[in-house]
């Protein structure tokens, strides 16, 4: 595992190199500063990955850009608690992206919105096609490549539930599958994930 | 540990849990060194499933209406803090995740009855007191859940049980009081205020249970001197519990 600069790149909050552009780390560490051009960097290093996060889950495009711009509000004024020990920046981030858009979706109005737009157009999107879609779509050669090691079960239950934005009783219900195999597959199938990324927080750098 | 709720680490980073089962989760990790290392590198896991999700355009007018509002937006201000104060800070993000439950299903609203299952965590419930209190206020079938802004700053979630008789007030990000000041938590029944707690000086977020809630109306928030007032003389905050 040691041979993946990658993982050293994402985990560590210290420059690999010098003289290379400000990680989301060092960026966010002038955040908590109140610097507001640190700011600015750290929102063009992340919003692909924020916006991109929140259609996926929320799949329409205004609300996607309300919860990106909530986020990365939220991350101004939230920078100082950021505990670098505890994980990177863009983990953090994302974390804080992806609890705003599953939220959004699990609120009644989005329910309502969501099935009115089912009704409108007359379809029905059964799960596997989600599924489908979601693993077309993964074109990150890693993430696609790691995410491929799991087992069909742990694959769908982990991309049902942070793509879809689905609570593992609804995944359950879903895959019609015990609510504790459904939460040992997706535990199993992220452990499994994280040992193909190397991902290891307190690892040697 | 208890093997069972350990396997939520996956669906917990997933945000696939609900809010109760959430809490008592996090209350798990709370005494759980290697769960909470787990959690942490699991969490990075997840997050590399956005790098797939990536768009390359984005919307105009995304980037400077970001800007613009963080241009207005005050940054929370974490100063050193005492191990007792983190570990307040502790219990308050955890209940946090109750009261975000309470707030999104709230809505539009002003009230809603709030139910929630409490069941499948009765083994996981925080032994203290007070954390007891609290769930047995958020479970209660009657709970409902009031949320106002307070002027000038911060906001108020009050969860009002008739049938228990209690409440449970979440105060966060409320202005500094000022030197030699605190804030004081008040039930008024008509013209009546009663005092129902006050936060110690230089606190700003607080979860506190509140009652007997059986004839209030409303309760309020002021700002006072130190030792506190015999009634509110300086409200900052007012919120009708019907």
């Amino acid at each position: 595992m040691s041979g993946e600069p990658e993982r050293a790149r994402r985990l560590r909050s210290v420059p690999q190199d010098a003289a290379g552009p400000p990680t989301a780390d060092e960026l966010l560490c002038g955040v908590a500063r109140g610097d507001e051009a640190a700011f600015a960097a750290l929102y063009d290093v992340m919003v692909g990955r924020v916006l991109g996060l929140a259609r996926r889950v929320v799949r329409d495009p205004a609300q996607a850009e309300e919860v990106t711009q909530e986020v990365m509000v939220e991350v101004w004024r939230t920078a100082g608690r950021f505990d670098a020990g505890r994980g990177s920046a863009s983990a953090w981030i994302l974390t804080m992206a992806h609890r705003r858009a599953v939220d959004r979706v699990r609120s009644e109005q989005a329910h309502r919105d969501r099935a009115r737009q089912f009704a409108a157009t007359e379809t029905h999107v059964p799960y596997d096609e989600v599924v489908e879609d979601v693993a077309a779509r993964l074109e990150r050669e890693q993430v696609r490549r790691c995410l491929g090691r799991l087992t069909p079960v742990q694959r769908e239950a982990v991309t049902l539930a942070y793509y879809g934005g689905h609570t593992y009783r609804e995944v359950a219900e879903k895959l019609e599958a015990p609510l504790p195999t459904v939460k040992t597959r997706m535990r199993d199938g992220l452990i499994r994930m994280r040992d193909c990324l190397g991902i290891e927080l307190e690892g040697r750098v | 540990m208890s093997a069972d709720i350990h396997t939520l680490a996956g669906a917990y980073v997933l945000n696939a849990v609900d809010d109760v089962e959430g809490a008592a989760f996090e209350r798990h990790l709370a005494d759980c060194e290697p769960c909470r290392r787990e959690v942490a590198e699991l969490r990075e896991t997840v997050s590399r499933l956005a790098d797939d999700a990536i768009v390359e355009a984005t919307p105009p007018g995304l980037r400077e209406r970001t800007l613009a509002q963080v241009a207005h937006t005050p940054q929370l201000r974490v100063g050193a803090r005492g191990a007792s104060d983190r570990r307040q800070a502790r219990g308050w993000r955890q209940l946090s995740v109750a009261a975000a439950a309470a707030i999104l299903v709230a809505g539009g609203a002003s009230a809603v009855t709030w139910t929630v299952s409490n069941d499948r965590i009765s083994d996981e419930q925080d032994s203290s007191a007070q954390a007891r209190q609290i769930a047995a206020v958020l479970d209660a079938p009657d709970a409902r859940v009031f949320e106002r802004s307070l002027q000038p700053g911060g906001a108020a979630t009050v969860v009002v049980s008739r049938d228990r008789d209690r409440g449970v007030v979440l105060l966060r990000d409320l202005p500094e009081a000022g030197p030699g000041r605190i804030y004081e938590l008040w039930l008024i029944r008509g013209s009546e205020p009663r005092k129902v707690g006050q936060l110690a000086e230089g606190v700003r977020a607080s979860t506190t249970v509140i009652g007997p809630v059986a004839e209030a109306g409303t309760f309020g928030v002021s700002n006072e001197p130190v030792g506190g007032s015999a009634a509110p003389t300086r409200v900052i905050g007012t919120v009708e519990l019907s």
